[in-house]
């Protein structure tokens, strides 16, 4: 009987309540800087980069110029973390003016200037790589206008900065064009390093990484590769496939991440690490490999980033390797117009051990 | 870490032997069993019905024990494998709870060394009990994933217990018809095995005896992990607060517990990083307490 009492006692309900999801993270950031625009800038987009040994030289398509003049084409050296965040200087002309790292030839700004359709020649540059000192920068031509969205990739080409010079100068084929390569004949728009490889000629090969979009939130992403001393022969261009090594065709070629965004290849820690932004999820992703070729793994979280409010998605998102505080760190670089932090974020994020 | 190893070992060995020692094989675990433990990590027979379907298959046991005039020792095996529906009950299939979700597998075993300070606690009172004990423990996490082709679950963000050393010193007291037992805890991982390094616990059971084979308890039990670094990933301090409230039908074996449970905290296994709260009801067989 008093078994029966205490068992009709007890609470028929039963229920779930969810306090928290908590994370397990990887790193942490350990700055956060809005980049103050140079002088003569409004404001500062998030720029692309090739990273040297000692320094990261930033590049924009175009800045917005406080006189009302884009600033088309300028760069800038940036040393540290303090030097970017303290505000980076734009490399200057003889006179001091924003000089144009990446330039249109005469030719095209004369055609620029005969157009009257609202279209225009452009160039974007989209990273590259550096090798005993030279910088090999690709960059697409874009045909531009007249809406601000309306946009036509023409081709992909190279130009080559030398040591200490203040102008990359384009590689033209044999037959004198700049465009070395048709939008669908490689992809080499993420940048890349350069490993050392005994088969290269030279011993050295530019890997170079391209994501090219197939369909509707699929852009696989490949990596490219070419001995540095053949950089300006397009011929010299394979692509990587894990089954066969390096191939022609690009349809071969193995997708080693799926990035809409930024992604960037680096080495780390004795092996390479791609740094991608999920431009869905408002997030820094990191994959490790042991080779720069393959074997990247699924994307890790690393830390999130300013949601934008007007635009649809977070811009930039390279990252900088030249610039890192530690061994053990990543530093990124991207625009938001969030609210909370409008501009160019510079992140320093150090990861706690020896993650996987 | 290297205290709490020290520690063990000296109990396990620096006692000194009792004078005339009565050695047998095979018995109950302790003088205060853990079977009546509110923890998630008490190895008996339970099935928690609700609010998910958790079915535990665990014991202790005693491989040897040897009784002395004034102390016994007891030097055995703890086992526990546990089934938890990753969602929540949604009614009765084939008798036992039926509930959606994956599978989440948890399994431990431990060596333990338990010493009952037999006479000091019958100075105390009759059917007091005073106890020291450490075990070593390994603990793995697991889940079953889709029989049908659905994607696996990516659970290397989620937390894992590794090995450790537990140290306990647990009491049981008699006042008339009231009985309360208590025991305070110890945990020390093994660096860079879990993702904690160390915390602390504390458990308590008290039941009315006076009905004689109907005997109402509650026990309560609070544990506290300092969360530690594992393979690059810094996790965070966990904890769990645990409190069952029932009626256990009393044998010369045990009890059979049948007993509404409510908890917060962090959950148990492969979903560790989950912070929630919640209200069940269960039944468990539980082994009671080893003869002085």
């Amino acid at each position: 009987m008093r078994t029966r009492w205490v068992l009709c006692a007890l609470p028929l309900a039963a229920c779930v309540t969810t306090i928290d999801e908590h994370a397990s993270p990887i790193g942490e950031v350990v700055r956060d800087c809005v980049v103050p625009p140079p002088a003569g800038v409004v404001a500062l987009d998030a720029p692309v980069s090739l990273e040297y040994p000692d320094r990261s030289l930033w590049l924009w398509e175009e800045l917005p110029g406080a006189d009302g003049t884009p600033r088309r084409g300028v760069g800038a050296w940036v040393a540290s973390l303090d030097e970017a965040c303290a505000g980076p200087r734009l490399i200057a002309d003889g006179a001091g003016a924003p000089a144009a790292v990446l330039a249109l030839t005469p030719a095209e700004a004369a055609a620029n200037a005969s157009r009257a359709d609202g279209k225009r020649l452009a160039l974007a540059p989209t990273g590259g790589v550096v090798h005993a000192g030279t910088g090999y920068l690709f960059y697409d031509l874009v045909e531009r206008g007249p809406g601000p969205l309306d946009a036509t990739t023409l081709g992909t080409g190279l130009c080559a900065l030398a040591p200490d010079a203040t102008a990359c100068v384009r590689v033209a084929d044999g037959a004198g064009a700049t465009l070395l390569w048709a939008p669908t004949a490689r992809v080499l728009d993420r940048g890349g390093v350069v490993i050392a490889d005994a088969d290269a000629a030279g011993g050295a090969r530019a890997v170079i990484a391209g994501c090219r979009r197939v369909a509707a939130f699929d852009d696989p992403c490949v990596v490219s590769g070419a001995p540095v001393a053949a950089l300006a022969d397009p011929a010299a261009y394979q692509v990587y496939s894990v089954f066969a090594g390096w191939v022609d065709a690009l349809t071969d070629a193995t997708a080693f991440a799926d990035a809409p965004g930024a992604l960037t290849l680096a080495p780390y820690d004795g092996g390479y690490l791609a740094t991608s932004m999920a431009i869905f999820d408002n997030r820094v992703d990191v994959h490790r490999s042991p080779r720069a070729t393959d074997g990247f793994g699924r994307a890790i979280a690393a830390f999130d980033v300013v949601p934008p409010d007007a635009w649809w998605f977070v811009r930039g998102g390279r990252e900088h390797a030249a610039l890192r505080p530690t061994p053990r760190s990543i530093v990124v670089s991207y625009a938001t117009d969030g609210a909370a932090a409008p501009g160019l974020h510079l992140v320093a994020f150090r990861f706690f051990g020896d993650f996987q | 870490m290297r205290a709490a190893i020290v520690a063990a070992l000296a109990l396990a060995v620096a006692a000194p032997r009792p004078a005339v020692a009565e050695r047998t094989w095979l018995g109950p675990a302790r003088r205060v069993p853990r079977t009546w433990s509110a923890s998630r990590d008490a190895p008996t027979l339970n099935l928690l019905v609700a609010p998910r379907d958790v079915r535990t298959a665990g014991a202790e046991l005693a491989i040897a024990t040897v009784r002395g005039p004034t102390r016994s020792w007891r030097f055995g095996f703890a086992g526990l494998l546990e089934l938890e529906s990753d969602g929540q009950t949604t009614g009765f299939g084939n008798v036992f709870p039926a509930a959606s979700g994956a599978i989440l597998w948890r399994g431990s075993y431990a060596y333990y060394a338990a010493l009952a300070l037999d006479a000091a606690a019958a100075r105390w009172c009759a059917g007091c009990a005073l106890e020291l004990s450490a075990q070593y423990r390994h603990e793995s996490q697991h889940y079953t994933g889709s029989n049908h082709g659905d994607a696996g679950m990516d659970v290397t963000a989620e937390p894992f217990v590794g090995d450790d050393v537990i140290i306990d010193v647990a009491a049981t007291a008699v006042r008339g018809d009231w009985q309360l037992s208590g025991r305070a805890l110890a945990f020390a991982f093994l660096p860079g095995r879990s993702s904690y390094h160390g915390g602390p616990g504390l458990d308590v059971h008290l039941r009315w005896r006076g009905w004689g084979r109907s005997q109402p308890f509650v026990s309560g039990y609070v544990e506290q992990l300092w969360g530690a670094e594992l393979d690059g990933r810094r996790f965070a301090d966990a904890y769990l607060a645990r409190a069952m409230a029932g009626v256990a039908l009393h044998s010369d074996l045990g009890d059979v517990m049948i007993y509404a449970v409510g908890d917060v905290g962090n959950r148990k296994g492969i979903r560790g990083l989950t912070e929630e709260a919640t209200l069940g009801v269960g039944v468990r067989l539980a082994l009671g307490a080893a003869p002085r």
